[in-house]
């Protein structure tokens, strides 16, 4: 039996608020007990609203931030466990890709730079014609290499975005809001390259949205969030088909449909 | 018939940096009565910002607008800077998409909607002007009123603060409401409630609103009427009803098909349900060939031919009208595409 | 409020204790023996031991704090006899060069730099914002051009450099200002003000440059903002708009102009020295030159003084101008 990608359990983190001198320590409670599981091969869907603790539980998954208790589980291995190389390798190993691809691609450096860049902090080195075949996994030419961010639209950056979490060959890419900065008629183009790259090259995911029906039709199980605690979870269908939770049900009710009443 | 409250003949917007002159939207024509929605759907480039702002002439430096735009009977671009300002606030007021951004930080909710009052009518008091705020956050359901007003943008939560906003919009009874992308900053819940909200407030006070929008979702639970904007120019124009179920352009039969929905029924045929894409990304005018903007994506331009790529389509009438109403696109085919042939 | 006051007073009271500390110490740290410059020559062992017992710098480190602490709270007294000399509480300590206590010593060129300081700060916050604002609002004109470059030079060049620039032009070749000197504002306010018209223009110069960048970039990013395009939506005229861009470039400028003014209040010690003026700066250089721990001492304290009552200042008066900064 393997171990599933991603397994936490039991996770809290507090957020300290400025203390000073006589005045007492408030922490914010981000997520609070959550225990949760991505399988391999595997889309979970992380939903809830603004402020409900998904993307500290996300940030978690791959050490960018430190859960204050509680065990994160990459492939087996305890993350608070690993030292310094360890990171780096639970790094390669679990990529992210953000919401804005302008603001998470270096502005000065162009696609060729930036893709090298992974290798280099991995201490790789790489060949034009892997870069090529990297663009072109993402649905991009060759020409891409020699451009700067600026000099393409929001959803070419989001595929460049992309082609940087998959350069290290990942098992898990954590994607958070990946396609809420994009125009509408390019979010299904960006949905539609993860959807592929799960089912050929069998990368698990987890996919942080606030959008219920993306998660819905993206996502193989869903976990909906609400002040740091998971209050449902289960297989994407039957959660969007009878909601038990009130706050899933809240969402699903609120979620306004691009269909009219008949 | 008394006469619509907004009225756009012929809209160009053009920009000037240095030497160059170009236009972001061209040709636009719309009209909107009292109590009616109409919902602005583009996406980037497609100019429905510029177009909410030149309505109340708010156009940034080095911006223009021809054409003809009258608001309540008054005409917006002939209008010199003391008529626009008794328009603006007054006729018609602007709900932006970041209250954040939209309000002062240095001024309290109270001083904010006081400055609407005062603005338009200098012989209400700086207290009575204040009183009518607390009445209005009261309206647009704010909690505690006479407590809210003494508090500051950052003091609200993003949904309370969106409704003091329309309270601020609202206070001097606009017979149009602008509104840019009013839910977009927040979550699905608050969303809703503030798209009841503005519904309910339209009710009441009879005006005629301008809904500018990307979410098929937000457009179809609060528009009458849908005007989608592709590069600047008008695409399809229709009711509600017609626009969704029988899109006469391709474009917004594909951004249909692009958009995610809850209840559509899924055909689980083992394989999970994709959605289709539109290949390709939104362009403007000013960067769009001289045949239709949308031909570089469109499925359909390979049968309709060479006329896509070298001539603009004009405004024509649709016959599939259900609604009584007039459905026009810009299209060179002559038939309604289906989604599966603009979109993989 | 009062309790927040009270807090960053002790907190303050603790710091320049340190300050103290760190400048006792560094001092005696340094190789040269302030009694040798007091036993004059030729300075027998014996003459010196003397002097150094007198002026109690015979001791270590520790010892001298304790006493400087001592003095402040309890006075201090040195020698005895007839040779004994009485410092008051708080005694800041006691400057056997110049025969007198370091207060009233401070007390003594406070004026001079008083004057110097703030007619420095109010020409600086004239031009600087005067200039900012004007190739904001004109921007990529000639004003603003200009202001760009001043603002380039002012930062770059040294204080020195500007100040024997304006003595050689103004004081030799155009001789229509004196180069150096002080009249008290009492005697004369029409010579104090020729006196100081050259010190002003060195310090407010290079003081003036940055204000000009902040004030350009901070009026640039208010008159985009959109809470103003909102509120021309609501009905205002462009100069009710302005008039409300000026507050949100107000804040960092007000905060900027009171740290700028402790600092200046501290004392110049390049701008007094080019232009002969004998306030807190000279005072400082002329204690380090003599050995004069307490001084040197002094007026460390009372620049670090002045600093934390300015930062203090500036934290009470944030939360006015910007309620985002109000603490519930």
């Amino acid at each position: 039996m393997t171990a599933p990608i991603l397994e936490m359990t039991d996770v809290s983190k507090r957020f300290r608020t400025p203390g000073g001198f006589g005045r007492r320590r408030h922490g914010l409670l981000a997520v609070d007990g959550v225990s949760l599981r991505v399988e391999r091969g595997e889309a979970l869907g992380l939903v809830g609203e603004s402020g409900s603790g998904k993307s500290t539980l996300a940030r978690m998954a791959n050490g960018l931030v430190t859960p204050t208790a509680g065990i994160v589980r990459t492939d087996g291995q305890d993350v608070a466990a690993l030292g310094r190389r360890g990171l780096r390798r639970l790094r390669r190993n679990v990529a992210m890709v953000f919401q804005d691809p302008l603001a998470s691609l270096n502005p000065r450096q162009t696609v060729r730079q930036t893709l090298e860049n992974v290798y280099r902090a991995h201490g790789e080195t790489t060949s034009t014609a892997e870069l090529v075949a990297l663009l072109e996994s993402v649905g991009l030419g060759p020409d891409y290499l020699g451009r700067y961010p600026h000099q393409a639209s929001g959803g070419q950056l989001q595929r460049v975005a992309v082609a940087r979490a998959l350069a290290l060959k990942p098992d898990l890419i954590i994607a958070d809001e990946p396609t809420s900065a994009l125009d509408v008629s390019v979010r299904a183009q960006i949905l539609n390259l993860l959807a592929d790259l799960q089912r050929d090259q069998g990368i698990s995911f987890l996919h942080v949205s606030h959008d219920l029906a993306v998660i819905r039709l993206y996502s193989d199980r869903v976990a909906v969030m609400q002040r740091g605690r998971i209050v449902e979870t289960g297989p994407s269908e039957e959660i969007f088909r009878a909601p038990q939770h009130p706050c899933t049900q809240a969402l699903v009710e609120a979620t306004p449909e691009a269909e009219l009443p008949t | 018939m008394p006469d619509p409250v907004l009225q756009v003949e012929d809209l160009s917007i053009s920009f000037t940096t240095g030497e160059t002159t170009f236009d972001v939207v061209r040709d636009l024509s719309v009209t909107l009565d009292g109590g009616r929605t109409l919902a602005v759907v583009g996406e980037s480039g497609s100019g429905k910002t510029i177009t909410g702002r030149a309505i109340m002439r708010l156009l940034p430096r080095g911006a223009g607008a021809r054409g003809r735009i009258v608001v309540a009977g008054r005409d917006m671009l002939a209008a010199d800077e003391r008529e626009l300002r008794r328009a603006r606030g007054a006729d018609v007021a602007m709900v932006f998409q970041d209250s954040m951004s939209a309000l002062s930080p240095y001024l309290d909710i109270g001083a904010h909607i006081a400055q609407a009052v005062r603005l338009h009518d200098p012989s209400v008091s700086r207290r009575a002007a204040r009183a009518r705020g607390v009445e209005m956050l009261e309206r647009v359901g704010i909690p505690e009123p006479a407590d809210a007003v003494r508090r500051f943008p950052h003091e609200f939560s993003g949904g309370m603060r969106q409704r003091a906003v329309i309270a601020m919009a609202l206070v001097n009874r606009p017979a149009l409401l602008i509104a840019d992308e009013p839910t977009t900053a927040l979550d699905v819940t608050v969303q809703a409630q503030i798209l009841a909200l503005l519904r309910e407030l339209q009710q009441e006070y009879g005006m005629a609103m301008l809904l500018i929008s990307h979410d098929f979702g937000v457009v179809a639970s609060a528009a009458d009427d849908v005007l989608v904007l592709y590069a600047g120019r008008e695409a399809e124009y229709g009711s509600l009803r017609d626009v969704f179920e029988a899109p006469a352009h391709p474009y917004t039969a594909g951004l249909r098909a692009a958009t995610p929905r809850l209840d559509a029924r899924l055909d689980t045929g083992g394989e999970r349900t994709r959605l289709r894409a539109i290949p390709g990304a939104p362009t403007s005018l000013r960067d769009a060939g001289p045949g239709c903007a949308f031909a570089p994506r469109c499925g359909l331009a390979g049968q309709v031919g060479e006329r896509c790529v070298v001539e603009v389509p004009l405004r024509s009438r649709r016959t599939s009208g259900t609604t009584g109403g007039a459905h026009r696109a810009a299209c060179h085919l002559d038939r309604l595409p289906s989604s599966g042939e603009i979109a993989r | 409020m009062t309790a927040y006051i009270a807090r960053r007073m002790v907190t303050a009271v603790f710091m320049l204790l340190a300050i103290a500390f760190v400048t006792i110490a560094l001092f005696f740290g340094a190789s040269k023996d302030p009694a040798r410059a007091m036993c004059g020559k030729p300075c027998p062992a014996e003459t010196k031991a003397k002097v150094s017992a007198y002026m109690q710098t015979d001791q270590s480190v520790v010892w001298q704090y304790g006493q400087f602490v001592k003095g402040l709270v309890a006075g201090r007294t040195y020698g005895e006899g007839a040779q004994q000399v009485e410092c008051a509480a708080p005694c800041f300590g006691y400057s056997f060069p110049n025969r007198s206590d370091v207060t009233s010593l401070i007390g003594e060129r406070l004026p001079v730099t008083l004057s110097l300081a703030l007619g420095a700060a109010v020409l600086c916050l004239v031009v600087g914002i005067g200039l900012g604002a004007l190739s904001a609002i004109r921007k990529g004109g000639m004003v603003d051009r200009f202001s760009t470059g001043f603002a380039m030079f002012g930062l770059s060049v040294p204080t020195f450099l500007v100040g024997l620039l304006v003595v050689q032009v103004f004081g030799f070749m155009l001789n229509v200002l004196p180069f150096s000197g002080f009249v008290p504002f009492s005697e004369s306010p029409v010579d104090w003000a020729w006196h100081l018209i050259g010190p002003w223009m060195v310090l407010s110069f290079i003081l003036a440059a940055s204000y000009v960048r902040v004030t350009r970039t901070q009026l640039l990013n208010e008159l985009s903002a959109e809470h103003l395009v909102a509120m021309t939506a609501r009905g205002a005229s462009p100069r009710q708009v302005n008039r409300h861009a000026v507050r949100g470039v107000m804040v960092p400028i007000s905060a900027m102009f009171a740290l700028d003014v402790t600092a200046l209040l501290g004392g110049s010690v390049i701008a007094e020295k080019v232009f002969s003026l004998h306030g807190l700066g000279d005072l400082l250089l002329s204690g380090v030159n003599e050995s004069d721990l307490s001084i040197v001492v002094g007026v460390t304290l009372f620049s670090a003084f002045l600093i934390i009552v300015g930062n203090l200042v500036v934290d009470l008066l944030m939360p006015l101008l910007d309620p985002r900064i109000r603490r519930a």
